[in-house]
């Protein structure tokens, strides 16, 4: 009590010392005032329009002048003075956390009849250390087969992020999901939650690479997804997308069918239908301003696994309300409504999830409310402010297909009858976010940014089994039917807590140099709640996290054409409920069963006992240096290379610091030789001292408590990152990008596998045996192209986009018995047998096509683009999973047992959608 | 009744997206070009007085986004604009429509 009212009491010191407290998600365009000589124009006036109205400034006395605050979009400015011809510039894109330089020169003439106005755009930011990648209206607006949860595909079209790990992070949870500014994941481990509509996306900015302090919580990209507003022009955009099986075409090869029978049916759309309906304008002009948007979504599909059916429908609402009251005021208040459906999603846990059959999956029941509300102030030209609340509450239930208990055969690894288990997930959210920007002279020019956020979210997980039974069928020993089975459940409710400050500048020491300091404070907390809580003020977990962050930009040319940078920054991930989950009360104990005899035996008892976390455990982060170049190319092109290493560190997990282990062989079915494996020794004297920590480096011990290994819990990245852009001009656009990488570690990156207590590393076999190697999203090579071209005279665009991505890593692995390892966990009982990701599915070379026409009309302001996505043009049939498990495993239906190396999933079958867009 | 509902109103969908925009076309009076683009090169000229543009800049570097504004009142009664509200209504009736209709209810939820 006594630390939450200094906490409240240090907050009310900060909110009074600062007039206004804002986050920053907007840009600057500044620049210089000049005339013929060189010499600085003071008293110029430089007005800035924006769709929302204009705002004038006057240059200082060196000639400078400087507009803040600005939302991503596109601007015009232009400069003027008595005895000069006045000059405008049209098409300026602004960008989240940039500066555009935009300077006049002024010649002296007449200031009567006309203006000149050029279209030419800076494309390089020179006082910014970051390298930052952004998908704007020109390549949204353009994208062949786009992806179907924006929130998270769309940053796998950018270099460096495939399966949603970006430069070697973890996949999806890795990431911050920022929507207008505001984090919106899933508080339980940081997988995207708000699923929004494609067609209210203004802008996405990927992040992460040199990020400055006013970016967190994420260890892999921070995806900032700016939504779409109203303006004083109308407008509206009315969008279907439809597709059906019979524009689709097989894919499945007869060798991949003998192989897995399950796949005889190639995967493809059965129907989609996606329309989207908006409308935006004034209410009153130049100052209160609206945005609809309804949306429905369907997709019916035959997936690429085993299982037939897949149907997902998700009607959305969005809205928002910008009021501008005065020149320096905005308010911008938003609201979603959504629900998202689901009949068929995969219910088998993800190693085995290509096993699923469709009496394995289960129904998802998942409504949302997202709201927000934000304040920006501009204090003249050279201070803004933005305080901004955001929150959301939904929830997800996952209740099976077929209501009966799942049953498992170890002996063959076939799943059947159903998934067996119900999970539902109530989750809510409430975020503040402030902070105040100021441009200031002394020592150079600064920009200064510092901020507060502050967090609250909530879980509650509930878990159970049907009927309370989960059935072991060992068919090699009891051929007759199953002899075990096992229950255990979960109802557990935390709630997370993170305030977090950061200061930052952009320092410009010279014309050509900017330095980028910045340090970033987190405090992040988690404590029972609900049914959880014995005690509401217990923190389980607490940690106070400090992050450095020091770059440079370095203008080589002097002309705001070649920028070189540099930056380290340690950046640590958000506060989630899986780091301390495990140590609270709510989870029953695992008890398993004799069912020869037809009514279950009790036959042992697991006791819940509630992980200790260590006190000494750090929170997960990643330190990163970068160091690149980029380069403006004309009027129309960019070039840039990057370098990245990347280290994560502290990545969590649970072990068993009381177990002691005897080395054994096991036996390989893969080869027919042995792998070093481990028993438990001492089991029922260690089974419940159970401590969540950061393993990397922690030993596993003999019975005589000599060190046996010690766990490697590790990862790197290292890439290399070339981009080579062009903006559209003369009918075509590309941007080409490149990446050699590679990520190695003992700790794999697709997914939940940073945090809290698993049995990963619980079992010794699993943490010494083949752990360390390549994880699931390593890709040495990735080649993206995307290229537009308007075919003269019918007005036709082509886009396409092609990728060369080196396929997912994998490795073989045996299920051994409990009675083996006297391990009772099947996860922590499943060995590889090869180096952790020491075979790779192949190059995935995919070429998807737009081809749109569009008809013109409204006198210029309205469009009509009718246009055909083909996505997978040349139909490959590339194998996108395969069965994992040695020797074989077998899936429901069919016969033949599936060997190891089957192919488990292909890749989705040439298929056209069609579409229609009218916008204006 | 269901499936009927839903042709009638994926068939007016249909219906407008192809039909709506043409009419609108016609009710619409056409405003002026853009004269200025992005892919516009040096030196375009707008007819415009500079102290005109500092008080009305919008006018003088924006003539689309001021014209549009300057008939905002009367959008909803144009036949553009009644295209725009039968489309949005019908898309937000079908969209409330399958929000009830297409749910999967968790047995546990009211």
């Amino acid at each position: 009590m006594r630390k939450m009212r200094t906490y409240l009491a240090a907050l009310a010191i900060l909110a009074a010392a600062w007039p206004g407290l804002a986050q920053s998600l907007t840009g600057s365009i500044a620049g210089l005032v000049r005339d013929e000589q060189g010499g600085a124009l003071p008293g110029a006036t430089v007005v800035l329009v924006s769709k929302t109205g204009s705002r004038q400034a006057t240059t200082d006395g060196s000639g400078a002048y400087r507009f803040v605050g600005l939302d991503p979009g596109s601007y015009e400015v232009r400069a003027e003075l008595s005895g000069f011809t006045p000059k405008g510039r049209t098409a300026i894109p602004v960008s989240i956390g940039k500066t555009s330089e935009i300077d006049f020169v002024l010649g002296v003439g007449q200031m009567a009849e006309t203006i000149t106005v050029t279209g030419e755009a800076p494309v390089v930011d020179t006082s910014s250390s970051s390298s930052d990648q952004k998908l704007g209206q020109d390549l949204l607006f353009n994208l062949p087969v786009r992806p179907t949860n924006a929130a998270v595909g769309l940053m796998n079209f950018l270099p460096g992020i495939n399966g949603g790990s970006a430069f070697g992070g973890d996949g999806d949870t890795g990431n911050a999901l920022l929507l207008d500014g505001v984090d919106t994941r899933d508080p339980e481990g940081g997988s995207a939650w708000t699923f929004f509509n494609f067609n209210i996306v203004e802008e996405v900015q990927v992040s992460g690479i040199g990020a400055p302090a006013e970016f967190g919580s994420f260890t892999g990209a921070v995806v900032n997804t700016v939504t779409r507003s109203g303006g004083n022009r109308m407008g509206g955009l009315f969008d279907v997308i439809y597709s059906e099986d019979s524009l689709a075409t097989d894919n499945v090869t007869p060798a991949q069918i003998a192989q897995n029978p399950s796949l005889a049916a190639s995967p493809k759309l059965n129907k989609l239908l996606d329309f989207t309906g908006q409308v935006s304008g004034p209410l009153v002009k130049d100052e209160l301003f609206y945005f609809l948007s309804v949306q429905r979504f369907e997709r019916d599909q035959d997936p690429a696994s085993a299982i037939t059916r897949l149907n997902e429908v998700s009607p959305r609402f969005n809205s928002k309300l910008t009021w501008q009251p005065s020149p320096n005021d905005t308010f911008t208040g938003t609201f979603q409504l959504d629900h998202y459906n689901i009949i068929g999603r995969n219910g088998l846990p993800a190693a085995d999830a290509l096993l699923a059959t469709d009496d394995l999956t289960n129904r998802e029941d998942a409504p949302e409310m997202v709201w927000g509300v934000q304040w920006r102030h501009l204090f003249g030209s050279r201070t803004f402010s933005e305080i901004k609340y955001n929150g959301w509450t939904g929830y997800f239930d996952l209740n099976p297909e077929k209501n009966v208990p799942g049953h498992y055969d170890a002996s063959t690894g076939l799943y059947s009858d159903s998934q067996g288990w119900a999970y539902y997930a109530d989750r809510g959210r409430n975020q503040v976010n402030a902070s105040i920007s100021h441009f200031a002279e002394g020592w150079g020019k600064h920009d200064l940014k510092f901020g507060v956020e502050v967090e609250r979210s909530k879980v509650r997980n509930r878990y159970g089994y049907v009927n309370d039974l989960f059935y072991y069928d060992y068919t090699s020993a009891y051929s007759k039917g199953q002899y075990y089975a096992y229950n255990y459940g979960y109802d557990v409710e935390g709630k997370n807590e993170r305030e977090s400050v950061y200061l930052q500048d952009s320092w410009k020491v010279s014309d050509r140099l900017t330095l980028n300091p910045g340090v970033r404070f987190d405090w992040v907390r988690g404590a029972p709640s609900g049914a959880s809580a014995v005690n509401s003020d217990e923190k389980v977990y607490d940690q106070k996290n400090v992050a450095p962050r020091l770059g440079f930009a370095f203008d080589l040319t002097g002309d705001n054409k070649t920028v070189l940078r540099g930056h380290y920054g340690q950046y640590y991930e958000g506060i989630f409920f899986l780091a301390y989950s495990g140590a609270l009360p709510g989870i029953e104990d695992f008890v398993g069963y004799d069912t020869t005899s037809g009514r279950p035996i009790e036959v042992n008892r697991i006791p819940a006992v509630p992980y200790a976390i260590d006190p000494d455990i750090r929170h997960p982060r990643t330190d990163e240096i970068t160091l690149g170049l980029e380069r403006a190319i004309g009027n129309d092109w960019r070039f840039s290379v990057v370098g990245l290493m990347r280290e994560d560190k502290n990545l969590q997990g649970s072990v068993l610091p009381s177990a002691r282990w005897e080395p054994i062989s096991l036996p390989n079915a893969l080869t027919g030789g042995t792998v070093p494996g481990y028993r438990w020794v001492n089991r029922a004297a260690s089974e419940t001292d159970q401590l969540v920590t950061n393993p990397d480096g922690y030993p596993i011990l003999a019975a005589d408590g000599s060190v046996l290994g010690r766990i490697d819990a590790s990862r790197k990245y290292r890439g290399l990152i070339v981009t080579l852009e062009k903006r559209f001009t003369n009918r075509w656009s590309t941007r080409i990008s490149y990446v050699a990488s590679k990520t190695e570690g003992g700790a794999d990156n697709n997914g939940f596998d940073s945090y809290g207590a698993s049995t990963l590393y619980e079992s010794a076999t699993r943490a010494l045996t083949n752990n360390a190697g390549r994880p699931t999203n390593d890709r040495p090579h990735e080649l993206k192209v995307f290229l537009t071209y308007e075919v003269p005279k019918v007005d036709v665009s082509v886009t396409g986009f092609w990728r060369t991505i080196s396929g997912t890593t994998y490795a073989p692995f045996q299920e051994y018995s409990s009675s083996q390892l006297n391990f009772p966990f099947r996860t922590g009982r499943r060995i590889f047998l090869e180096e952790r990701g020491s075979r790779r599915l192949d190059t995935q070379n995919q070429l998807d096509l737009r081809m749109e026409k569009i008809f013109r009309f409204g006198g210029g302001t309205d469009r009509l683009a009718v246009f055909a996505d083909v996505a997978n043009l040349f139909n490959s049939s590339r194998v996108v999973g395969v069965q994992t498990r040695a020797p074989s495993a077998a899936i429901g239906g069919v016969d033949q047992p599936i060997v190891f190396g089957a192919p488990t999933a292909i890749t989705a079958a040439r298929q056209i959608q069609l579409g229609a867009r009218w916008s204006f | 009744m269901r499936k009927s509902l839903r042709s009638a109103v994926v068939g007016a969908l249909a219906l407008a997206a192809v039909v709506g925009p043409s009419r609108a076309l016609a009710a619409e009076p056409a405003p002026e070009p853009v004269a200025v683009t992005a892919t516009a090169t040096p030196t375009l000229a707008h007819a415009a007085g500079v102290k005109a543009a500092a008080a009305l800049p919008a006018a003088a570097l924006a003539p689309a986004q001021a014209q549009a504004s300057g008939t905002e009142k009367g959008f909803f009664k144009s036949g553009k604009g009644v295209a725009v509200l039968t489309l949005l209504v019908a898309a937000a009736g079908y969209t409330v429509y399958s929000a009830d209709n297409d749910r999967v209810k968790s047995p546990i939820r009211n």
